[in-house]
């Protein structure tokens, strides 16, 4: 037979505001005053295994006993209720753990990203620290329909479980709850194809011209991603033995494209290139650089 | 160049109506998204032919013409009609497709199991068809034109439904069959109206 406890505090596992008052009762069972010969007034509280100062005790009645305190701080504690049988031995009443911390704040700075062949991924600021088990819970709909929730306990992001669709704008936003509250952040509408980073150009290759010792032609193939919409690209390029990049003019690779001659550069002297693209209307993110190639120059003509 | 909300007087015949950037925007936004459906709907017939086995796949194989109640392609007349009723017909076809997508879907999930991929992109067109037609109600809206209220959606669900579950298997494949093409055939014809709606389509 299993041991029935001699009484019971209330509330049984308490999540309380970190630095609020709480209060918590002990109510012992009638069958055991008698047996044990205690009431309420021989009842020892401890927190931590350490008893309770008994300015923070109320005795409410004979089987009843209160703790306050006034400004729980600690994360976890542990709260006994104990009594002493027949006057003197110690015994454990019944026990509870007080959690501590904070209801979860608004989330904030909500994006997403689309990274080419992935599915979406949000980020938020989640604000303070909670101290509590708290649930993030990306929601998403579109006009006509609700998608799976996103759910993660990862308190600044998470990745939805489907595929993106491009052209159909999407509503996304982020609830936070935990024992002692429940938010939600601002709503951001938006269509997937102005959230996407490309994969990388590839394919990158570079070919000298033997009329003209100061040009590079440089080829590439840009992501499937440039099916779907226009992209734009950024080239730099350096010498080999330079560190620093030197860039060609963005204004002059705004239109999709898939070769561009570099020119004026020096005969006979290998260069290292390398590119990224990014939605034509400059929406969404760089891709991440292509793989480098480099090239030799022509040798000048014998003048 | 006047700018007003916009009119679905033949946008042709008055090339100097231009619409309001939002618009214009959510006019690109919509033929983008068809274009991209039709890119979908050709995959998802393919895929669909794939996972039913002879003799769909076969190169001479030319499925019966079972009719399927409430819902038939484009017309030849569909193209000389004015844009408006053209893209009023467009959204009432989208409107019963996604209906008729799960139907199939739910009766290749007996007869295909083990393809989840053709059972998700059924699942992804049915959805997909509903926010093109969502779409195409909000730029005719926007242009003083609503489309006409309901579809034929029940009807042609519910009578798809009625003979696919008569049908034997054979049957139910070519109604599903059927069905894929469909939808292909009517996001493309959306696409193909929706491009004289584009500036400089």
């Amino acid at each position: 037979q299993i041991v029935e406890p001699c009484g019971y505090i209330y509330p049984e596992f308490p999540v309380v505001e970190r630095g609020s008052n709480f209060t918590a009762i002990c109510v012992l069972k009638e069958k055991c005053l008698q047996r044990y010969d205690v009431n309420a007034s021989l009842i020892v509280w401890k927190t931590n295994h350490v008893a309770v100062p008994k300015e923070q005790i109320t005795v409410i009645n004979r089987t009843t006993s209160s703790v306050t305190f006034p400004d729980m701080s600690l994360q976890t504690v542990q709260l006994t209720c104990n009594v002493l049988s027949f006057g003197q031995i110690e015994q454990n009443v019944y026990g509870t753990t007080v959690l501590s911390g904070f209801p979860p704040d608004i989330p904030t700075n909500l994006s997403c990203i689309v990274n080419e062949g992935k599915n979406m991924l949000c980020q938020w600021d989640p604000g303070r620290e909670t101290y509590l088990e708290t649930n993030y819970t990306l929601k998403s709909e579109w006009a006509t329909e609700k998608f799976p929730d996103c759910q993660t306990k990862h308190a600044t992001s998470c990745m939805v479980s489907y595929s993106p669709i491009y052209f159909v704008n999407i509503e996304v936003w982020v609830e936070a709850e935990n024992a002692l509250g429940k938010v939600s952040s601002e709503a951001i509408n938006f269509d997937p194809v102005d959230k996407v980073k490309p994969s990388p150009p590839h394919n990158l290759s570079v070919t000298n011209s033997e009329e003209l010792s100061s040009i590079l032609k440089l080829t590439w193939i840009n992501s499937g991603f440039g099916s779907s919409s226009r992209l734009k690209s950024d080239i730099q390029y350096r010498t080999k033995d330079a560190s620093t990049w030197i860039q060609v003019p963005l204004e002059d690779t705004e239109s999709p494209r898939t070769s561009f001659t570099i020119q004026d550069l020096k005969p006979f002297t290998e260069y290292v290139f390398r590119i990224r693209s990014i939605k034509e209307d400059g929406r969404g993110y760089w891709s991440d650089w292509s793989e480098v190639s480099s090239g030799i120059t022509y040798e000048d003509k014998p003048s | 160049m006047s700018q007003r909300e916009g009119s679905l007087e033949d946008p042709q015949a008055d090339s100097s109506v231009s619409f309001l950037p939002h618009l214009e925007a959510k006019i690109r936004q919509t033929h983008n998204l068809a274009r991209l459906l039709t890119k979908y709907a050709e995959q998802l017939l393919d895929e669909y032919v794939q996972q039913q086995g002879d003799p769909f796949g076969l190169p001479d194989f030319s499925p019966p013409r079972l009719p399927l109640a409430g819902l038939s392609g484009p017309a030849p007349s569909h193209a000389g009609l004015p844009l408006s009723e053209r893209l009023c017909l467009d959204a009432a076809a989208l409107g019963a497709l996604p209906a008729l997508l799960d139907v199939v879907r739910r009766r290749q999930a007996e007869l295909n199991p083990h393809a989840p991929r053709l059972l998700r992109s059924l699942e992804d067109a049915a959805r997909q068809a509903r926010a093109l037609g969502a779409a195409v109600e909000t730029v005719l809206a926007a242009l003083g034109a609503a489309a006409r209220g309901p579809g034929p959606e029940p009807t042609a669900a519910t009578a798809l439904s009625t003979a696919n579950s008569a049908a034997g298997v054979f049957s139910a494949k070519v109604l599903g069959l059927r069905v894929c093409g469909l939808y292909g055939e009517w996001v493309s014809r959306t696409e193909g109206d929706l491009s004289q709606l584009v500036p400089g389509g």
